[in-house]
């Protein structure tokens, strides 16, 4: 909680309950609210592998300033039962205000405990008495909420029929508005006005709330994919749900495959026909697309494939966060060939990465990887219209049919000084070829003969040789002249931002590099991040350390780095950070 | 030789391959360059627009078909050429796409690919060349492979049930089904015919010798005597029911053409759909829009 004035300038709101309760609903419509009432809007997820019954929670923080992730506490709970308080209790920040639902205990006065005051609010008794369904709880608790945090009923009111009227009609929106404004009643005879927690009032300034998993839905739409084959797998979907609805719009094609081995090969299927195509997976899909990552690799077909990663090993926690998948894009599969691994950190940076990876699958006519986290993957943030103006399309060494028939015998693997060949399409006139799987020469015929194997890997490997200048360079951020250095990516990103504010409050100053390409690796750039920094600090969502792992097996210079890591299935919260910092440097 | 004498002596299917990585693989007495040949006339009698085919294998030894085919040609990984040609098809619908495979990389490793495609009537064409084992890899059992035949890797016979291709085909929504042996070669290219002009999933399985590995290990004979061995046990049945065509150990082998139905394909039904739910907002698929 951060106060400005007599009002709040940053706050967290943990719904909480059982899965099916509609405590996903319930936040999301309160997440929309603060973003319409011109808060930046960070949300975060934490629910189980399953459809009904198991615990659930969900954290809406909202803040004057632009936030990548969870804050430290929660300063308003709101519980649809009391196994909740059990859990989340301890999350509670001094001065918070809790609510849960007694479920048909009798009224109990308030309580007051370390600062905190409890209440009972009986949300499905109220839901029952007054609407004669225990669903308009959601509605009710969102009431409270709105009394609590001082929110502008007009808004609410808005989203309440944007989120109604098209599918259920006017009757059930005015029954909700009814639910919200009796729910604000009784809080307000419930909670005394010292209690609250009043927002300082913004505009709307146009923003979106979006998940990283729809920006790079947006990203690849923009980018001009119009083929996307996948197999079901959390938490990656929505990437597809979204194409899913838009690409028949735009003369594209959405395909369930039978596997991921079908999805990534179909994607190559369709990319050597020419189009823009793309496949998203996670853990276990993912291993099973190592096979056709190298046959792209070989064949040197574009392609992208998006990986939410999720925790493993195995089946894992299908619906948590993790950070342990980057060797499996970094080092895997069979083989050496040419990749890239794209991490993006912000919900701003999957949109833009997403583009620029189908331009640089094209342009080196390797795959391309987007490698992001359940983490910004499923969870919403708030941000700037996305300008399109930005997106330039490159489709490389692409040949037309023109510039084919100017080639006298064309060759799909023709020897070049950058190691990239002119591609012609199947079904082009002129431009007859082979691809292949197996080693070949250059007119795509298998060839076992050493010299040619060793000039075609030569060929192939070069082509990112000279690469770095396409690449999404590391970023540094913070105090550029301090002598304590952090390193991450991808979800990271907001924790250490906030980490590195909260120890200069306690007068420790650090700077921060977001690897934003982990292969190739962006050697120099971390070399002289190394070499300016006494202290280096790696923070992971993983328990080996993997990027500290790359860096180390990367570097050409004697480094020493401390690893901080966290496998709870959780992502960090800053001062998980900020404190481990602080004890190892003083 | 004189050049004219050269010139009399082209291979007549000359044309459709590429003669610059002839000679092929394949041991004498294989079947495999049989039904390449029957392929290669097939296309030639079909007249059909060769620039606008593409030919997609698997690997083993009818994998290497892709390369010695003078068409756009992709020789994919094991088991994965189906996926790729329905990649492939759907990104642009213009081209005929013909996957031209084994037994082990259709019906083994990429069985599931196999009965999605026809599931979803996919407009390719398969041919899968059948020689009952895993020839380029040693002689290993395969799904196919009858009971009570020997392979590298049943050194006591295979006591496992194969596949019927045909059965499984049209079980899967296959809308062409056929079954020939090396033996039938002009019906082999007569279904290859049908096959090109067919809109839908067509699926020719072509049983042929594998005299270097299956004959040779039980003790069959050379590549004629396993063409005597169809000449005499195979049954010209168009039509028949594909649940009666188990073939068991050098015993009856069924043949003819199975399914021959129209059905809508995997994009008529996404066109139809798709344009009736979502009206002028529908761009149909596969057609130009500009």
């Amino acid at each position: 909680m951060k106060i400005k004035g007599k009002k709040i300038a940053d706050i967290s709101v943990m719904i909480a309950g059982k899965a099916g309760d509609g405590v996903l609903f319930t936040g999301n419509v309160l997440a929309k609210i603060l973003k319409r009432q011109g808060w930046w809007v960070s949300t975060y997820r934490d629910f189980p592998s399953n459809i009904r019954g198991e615990p659930t929670n969900y954290t809406i923080r909202a803040s004057l300033e632009k936030i990548y992730g969870q804050a430290d506490d929660i300063d308003v709970f709101m519980a649809f039962d009391c196994g909740a308080i059990i859990d989340h209790a301890d999350k509670i920040v001094k001065g918070g205000i809790f609510l849960c639902d007694g479920l048909g205990l009798a009224h109990v006065a308030p309580s007051r405990i370390d600062g905190r005051t409890y209440h009972i609010f009986p949300l499905r008794k109220l839901a029952r008495e007054n609407f004669q369904s225990e669903l308009y709880k959601n509605m009710i608790a969102l009431g409270a909420l709105s009394h609590i945090l001082d929110l502008d009923f007009r808004v609410i009111e808005g989203i309440i029929s944007e989120t109604f009227l098209k599918r259920k009609g006017k009757k059930i929106v005015r029954k909700n508005i009814r639910a919200v404004r009796l729910g604000c009643q009784q809080a307000k005879k419930m909670i005394e006005q010292e209690e609250i927690h009043p927002l300082v009032e913004k505009k709307d300034s146009g923003r979106l709330l979006l998940s990283g998993n729809e920006a790079i839905a947006m990203g690849s739409l923009a980018a001009g994919c119009r083929y996307f084959a996948a197999y079901p797998i959390c938490p990656a979907t929505e990437i597809w749900q979204w194409l899913a609805v838009v690409l028949p719009e735009y003369n594209g094609l959405v395909i369930q495959t039978e596997d991921e081995l079908a999805a990534l090969n179909m994607a190559l299927g369709a990319s050597y026909a020419g189009a823009r195509a793309m496949t998203s997976t996670s853990g276990p899909g993912a291993s099973l697309m190592m096979e056709a990552f190298s046959l792209a690799g070989m064949a040197e077909i574009p392609v992208v494939v998006a990986h939410v990663q999720r925790v493993g090993p195995s089946t894992g926690m299908p619906t948590k966060t993790e950070q342990s998948d980057l060797d499996q894009w970094v080092y895997g599969s069979h083989g050496e060939f040419p990749r890239i691994v794209l991490s993006p950190g912000t919900i701003e940076e999957c949109f833009e990465f997403t583009v620029k990876a189908f331009n640089l699958a094209e342009k080196y006519q390797c795959p391309v990887i987007l490698l992001t986290e359940q983490d910004y993957g499923q969870n919403l943030r708030t941000v700037k219209k996305f300008d399109l103006t930005k997106v330039k399309i490159d489709r490389g060494k692409l040949l037309n049919q023109e510039e084919l028939e100017g080639i006298k015998d064309y060759r799909r693997y023709k020897f070049t000084p950058d190691g990239i060949s002119p591609r012609a399409l199947p079904g082009m006139k002129n431009g007859l070829h082979m691809v292949e799987s197996n080693e070949h020469d250059q007119n795509g015929y298998r060839d076992e003969d050493s010299e040619n194997r060793i000039r075609m890997m030569q060929k192939r490997m070069r082509k990112l040789e000279n690469a770095a200048k396409d690449l999404i360079p590391p970023r540094v951020w913070g105090d550029r002249e301090s002598e304590f250095g952090i390193i991450g990516f991808g979800s990271t990103f907001g924790p250490i931002q906030e980490a590195i504010a909260q120890l200069k409050d306690r007068k420790i100053r650090a700077k921060y590099m977001q690897i934003r390409t982990l292969w190739p690796f962006p050697r120099k750039k971390v070399e002289e991040f190394l070499d300016s920094c006494k202290e280096v600090f790696v923070v992971e969502n993983n328990f080996t350390g993997q990027l500290g792992q790359l860096i180390r097996s990367q570097v050409q210079m004697p480094i020493r780095i401390k690893n901080i890591l966290k496998y709870s299935s959780q992502a960090f919260r800053p001062q998980e950070i900020s404190s481990q910092i602080q004890m190892a440097v003083r | 030789m004189k050049k004219e004498d050269r010139l009399e002596q082209r291979n007549p299917i000359e044309d459709l391959l590429r003669m610059d990585r002839i000679p092929h693989i394949w041991c004498p007495g294989c079947g495999i360059g049989t039904v390449l040949t029957s392929f290669a006339e097939a296309l030639r009698k079909s007249e059909v627009d060769l620039d606008k085919i593409a030919v997609l294998s698997g690997i083993g030894c009818t994998g290497r078909v892709a390369g010695y085919v003078k068409l756009d040609s992709i020789h994919t990984t094991h088991g994965r050429a189906v996926p790729v040609a329905t990649g492939l098809k759907l990104a642009n619908p213009e081209l005929k796409v013909v996957v031209f495979s084994g037994d082990g990389d259709i019906a083994g490793i990429g069985g599931n690919h196999f009965i999605h495609a026809a599931r979803r009537n996919m407009d390719i064409m398969i041919i899968c060349v059948n020689n009952f084992n895993y020839a380029m890899t040693g002689g290993q059992v395969a799904a196919t492979t009858p009971r009570g035949a020997n392979a590298s890797t049943a050194p006591y016979g295979n006591f496992e049930y194969p596949f019927s291709l045909p059965y499984l085909a049209e079980a899967s929504g296959a809308t062409y089904v056929a079954r020939w042996t090396a033996l039938h070669l002009r019906r082999v290219t007569k279904s290859m015919q049908e096959a090109l002009k067919k809109r839908g999933f067509s699926f020719i399985e072509v049983i042929t010798p594998c005299v270097t590995l299956y004959a040779r290990r039980n003790r069959l004979g050379d590549g004629l005597n396993l063409l005597k061995y169809y000449y005499e046990k195979s049954e010209i049945q168009h039509g028949a029911d594909t649940r009666t065509l188990d073939i068991s150990y050098q015993g009856k082998l069924i043949v003819g053409k199975f399914v021959d139905i129209e059905k809508p394909t995997f994009l008529d039904c996404m066109n139809e759909h798709l344009g009736k739910v979502l009206g002028d907002k529908y761009q149909t698929y596969g057609v130009n829009n500009d």
